[in-house]
């Protein structure tokens, strides 16, 4: 019985953010779009298709874990025939399916779209690492989220995420390797790139894992 | 299976007194035949909204009394005695009479002045009693 | 024999401010407990115990026969849980809640769910956050009842509630008992509530249970009784005072151990008895957390 329990947890919360997840789609793909359109177009869309994935990730996981936790529906919820560990494990599958479907629909759609239209293919690792940094960003702001009550870590960590990518960028664009191809017609993966990319992604899931792990053992939710 | 027992909460009397009033009260007017099944202990809690354990209680003070019989696996049952109903009647009257001769020792009267004035409230009938004579002296 | 519906022995739990200490409860099959305590006493810390929510620190807590909180998701299967700050998704309607709780327990009864939304006057298109608070806690209620579980553990179920809306729920959980299997344990501090419902009764206060015993020996045992004292004399220790109070020449006793012997007691004393007066739950639960906390100050 608590494996169905668990899959309907999982599609509950799907289906709450099911509006949520569509807008995102929709002005994420409105913003690939004009990528192409030309240097101040690209500026803008590149913009705001990292912004539509910032302001995604937020509002998922804190109106889906934060939220829930202070509005006490993790009461009724927790009243379920579950144990916490499986509560904290159909959220990580909830808001991870969530997530992943809208950052791999616009992440393919980025690379379709630089690979078919002008933008230069030399881009392509430079846009994989931004993309990648926001795929681990929503790792560990889903495990602040499970790990702890205090909005002050989650504003914390919040404010890091997207401080942080403030520098990130420049920092990219001034690598020897994405200067050198930035106008090349081939996207060239070099090791630098590759290494940020992995690091990205393993924060993320690290992240996750530890926060289950802690969550699960502590033994007090609410 | 009426069962529509009324449990006052403003009455201060314990509820299970008033269960056990309430059900010799049936069996006095006869609603409530000799061998009729009484409603189960829960059945009766859960239609007047009393804990079982009040109503487990009346029962078995109703047995006491012999009002009512309880049979293993089968329920309980109103007591197969032909003068019953007459037998709470007067279990009725007895009780107002304590009373009355309870009010009458802190009136300080003797039970031939208790008898004296139920008669005459008796032959007044609804007219009311007649008015107070001399004070006695606690 | 009944079985255990509840069999919680020695459970401490220490937080900052707060600490459970040695709390035992018992409940068995077809029985309503009523836990009775102040605010903060710790009634919803022990019914998080309960659940599984929280872990007690020392301790052992079964449920329907399974230890919590390990075997916790088999245990919530027969358990309905209401607590009074316990919120259903804003966004969601009451009847998506039904079919996710329909989805989830094969136990869920329709035709019954459909008779507790006309009783309770609830609509199933109605979004949760367009509800009263007393329709808030129906609707809550409502997913729990119509599952039929064996245990109900209910955290302040009529707290807030209308007259109108408290006698109904009442007769829900009435209906439970009818079946000798099920049981009850609320918590309230609405002890009128408790004191018609409840076959069990267990008070708690500042985090230890002061007394638990059933509801006829709790109504039996404790009486005020007036004495008139002339001057110059004075009312010995009776058996089971736990309190006593003085206003010129009458002296009020509060005593626990209403019986033969306490008549006794006073008839050696040679004390005239004024008065002999029941006392309601409430005023029992007041002169019990007043005596005991009196006692602990010493």
């Amino acid at each position: 019985m608590t494996r169905s329990v668990m899959w309907q947890l999982v599609l509950k919360d799907l289906y709450l953010v099911r509006w949520m997840l569509a807008g995102s789609l929709a002005a994420g793909a409105v913003a690939v779009a004009t990528l192409p359109m030309g240097s101040v177009a690209a500026y803008v869309g590149g913009v705001s298709l990292i912004c539509v994935l910032i302001i995604f990730n937020i509002f998922l996981v804190m109106g889906s874990v934060a939220q829930e936790r202070k509005d006490k529906v993790l009461l009724f919820v927790l009243s379920l025939p579950i144990s916490t560990t499986q509560y904290i494990v159909a959220k990580v599958i909830a808001n991870a399916t969530a997530f992943l479907t809208v950052w791999l629909a616009l992440a393919v759609a980025t690379v379709v779209t630089i690979d078919v239209t002008a933008i230069p293919n030399g881009l392509l690792p430079f846009w994989i690492a931004v993309l990648a940094y926001i795929l681990g960003y929503f790792g560990v702001l889903l495990a602040v989220a499970l790990a702890t009550d205090s909005t002050g870590w989650q504003a914390t960590t919040i404010t890091i995420g997207n401080v942080s990518l403030n520098f990130l960028i420049p920092y990219l664009l001034s690598r020897p390797s994405v200067i050198a191809h930035r106008d090349s017609a081939t996207a060239v993966w070099t090791g630098d790139i590759l290494a940020i990319v992995a690091i990205e992604l393993v924060i993320g899931i690290a992240a996750l894992a530890s926060a289950v792990y802690a969550r699960s053992r502590t033994g007090d939710f609410v | 299976m009426n069962s529509s027992l009324l449990i006052s909460q403003a009455d201060r009397r314990p509820m299970y007194l008033q269960i056990m009033e309430q059900i010799r009260h049936r069996i006095a007017v006869g609603d409530w035949a000799p061998g009729y099944e009484l409603p189960s202990i829960r059945a009766l809690a859960a239609a007047v909204q009393v804990s079982v354990i009040t109503v487990k209680r009346a029962y078995l003070e109703l047995e006491r009394d012999g009002v009512i019989v309880t049979r293993q696996g089968k329920g309980s049952f109103v007591a197969d005695r032909a003068d019953l109903s007459l037998q709470l009647r007067r279990g009725e009257l007895d009780a107002h009479l304590i009373a009355a001769a309870g009010i009458g020792r802190m009136l300080g009267m003797t039970a031939d002045e208790l008898a004296a004035r139920l008669r005459a409230v008796s032959d007044g009938g609804a007219a009311g009693a007649p008015s107070d004579e001399s004070e006695n002296e606690a | 024999m009944s079985d255990l519906v509840i069999d919680v022995a020695g459970v401490s739990k220490t937080y900052r401010f707060f600490r459970l200490t040695d709390v035992d409860l018992r409940l068995e099959a077809g029985q309503i407990l009523g836990f009775v305590g102040p605010n903060g006493a710790g009634k919803t810390t022990t019914i998080r115990i309960l659940m599984g929510m929280l872990r007690a620190d020392r301790g052992s807590v079964r449920v329907l026969g399974h230890a919590m909180p390990k075997a916790q998701a088999i245990a919530k299967a027969d358990i309905g849980f209401v607590s009074e700050d316990l919120r259903l998704h804003a966004a969601a309607t009451l009847g998506w809640h039904i079919r996710l709780v329909a989805a989830i327990y094969p136990s869920w009864d329709a035709a019954y769910a459909a008779t507790l939304l006309s009783r309770f006057n609830l609509h199933p298109e109605q979004p949760i956050k367009a509800l009263s608070h007393g329709e808030r806690v129906k609707a809550a209620l409502l997913l729990v009842l119509a599952r039929r579980p064996r245990l109900l553990l209910l955290d302040e179920p009529t707290t807030g509630l209308d007259p109108v809306a408290r006698h109904e729920i009442l007769g829900e959980l009435m209906d439970v008992v009818r079946d000798e299997r099920r049981a009850i344990l609320f918590s309230s501090h609405n002890t009128q509530d408790v004191e018609q419902i409840s076959d069990q009764i267990t008070f708690i206060d500042r985090g230890r249970i002061i007394d638990a015993s059933d509801k006829e020996t709790f109504l039996d045992r404790w009486r005020r009784l007036q004495f008139d004292v002339p001057a110059g004399m004075s009312v010995p220790a009776l058996p089971g005072a736990v309190s006593s109070a003085t206003s010129g020449r009458v002296v009020v006793v509060t005593t626990k151990a209403y019986g033969p012997e306490l008549e006794a007691a006073v008839q050696r004393a040679g004390l005239a008895v004024r008065e002999v007066q029941r006392m309601t739950l409430e005023e029992i639960f007041v002169a019990n957390v007043m005596s005991t906390r009196h006692e602990e100050a010493r």
